[in-house]
């Protein structure tokens, strides 16, 4: 790439070309569909890069990013309540059509589950699972408190586990009969 | 004053356990208010309150779920969700975005010529 090279902007420049695979990875565990992630993505350097007078040097540039972007696909959720709610009711009966082998999770069961969680314990997850954020730095980015946040982990590690049926019956007794069940709700539901 | 109605009305407390054995300890306390002994007194005190709190406990049923999971599992959770993010993250900027940063970049400094 040979580009002109600003002083002023350079660093800027680069730190936020470093930053966007972290945050296309935020979005798509946020939304389940990459072309939606990268308009995400999109949306989110503009506003970056037009308000960057409200970035206090030396914060965290990532974890503003990640503020910036799960601000804008929240609100566009609430735009667009129906139509998720919709989408989420096909995936929560396709994976009731095709229930997880015992001890062994598919990648694409584990997508449609992940997808079938509620945004906000879904990004809680991702947050603190996979993009290595603390509890706190979680809370902030999320505008909520640190037990809001454990406490969605805890409820989406249950639920996926719920969802995805492996927890095995010999090991559990009668209550994995009842994970089962939930799960099945689930998608009887969804697809109602 | 006080101190000729206040005792035996005031020992209604210890009555229930301790003061058959121990008058000579409880008696003190409620007379002077005060002191050593009333300190010494208040340490040794039965507590009372115990037996009713406990009573008002909520049954342990109701915390089942995430004691029941399975720790291999959440392991293998945790692993697919970190594979999800990191199949995306491992992936090169999409031109798309390069050819944004250097069109703001651009119009930053045509801006900043004028």
């Amino acid at each position: 790439m040979s580009s002109g090279s600003n002083i002023a902007s350079q660093p800027l420049k680069q730190s936020l070309l470093g930053l966007i695979p972290n945050l296309r990875a935020f979005a798509v565990s946020l939304c389940g569909d990459i072309e939606r992630a990268d308009d995400l993505v999109q949306e989110t350097l503009l506003k970056a890069w037009n308000h960057l007078d409200s970035f206090q040097e030396g914060t965290n540039l990532r974890a503003w990013l990640f503020t910036i972007l799960r601000n804008t696909y929240f609100s566009e959720c609430r735009r667009r309540r129906r139509e998720v709610e919709d989408h989420d009711g096909t995936k929560a009966a396709e994976l009731a059509v095709h229930p997880a082998q015992q001890g062994h999770i598919d990648m694409q069961d584990f997508r449609r589950a992940l997808n079938v969680l509620p945004p906000d314990q879904r990004e809680a997850l991702v947050l603190v699972g996979a993009a290595g954020f603390s509890y706190e730095e979680a809370a902030s980015i999320s505008g909520c408190a640190v037990g809001t946040i454990k406490s969605r982990v805890n409820r989406a590690r249950a639920r996926l586990s719920a969802l995805l049926g492996v927890v095995t019956a010999h090991e559990f007794g009668p209550d994995s009969a009842t994970e089962a069940i939930v799960a099945r709700t689930v998608g009887v539901r969804g697809a109602t | 004053m006080s101190e000729k109605n206040s005792s035996p009305p005031r020992l209604t407390a210890p009555a229930e356990s301790g003061e058959s054995e121990r008058p000579d300890l409880a008696r003190p306390r409620a007379q002077q208010g005060g002191r050593g002994e009333a300190t010494f007194m208040h340490n040794r005190k039965p507590n009372q309150q115990q037996g009713k709190s406990e009573q008002r406990l909520p049954s342990p049923r109701y915390s089942v779920p995430h004691g029941m999971l399975d720790r291999s599992l959440q392991a293998q959770l945790g692993r697919q969700l970190r594979a999800i993010y990191s199949d995306v993250a491992e992936e090169p900027v999409p031109d798309r975005f390069i050819r944004l940063l250097e069109e703001l970049e651009a119009t930053e400094k045509r801006e900043e010529d004028r």
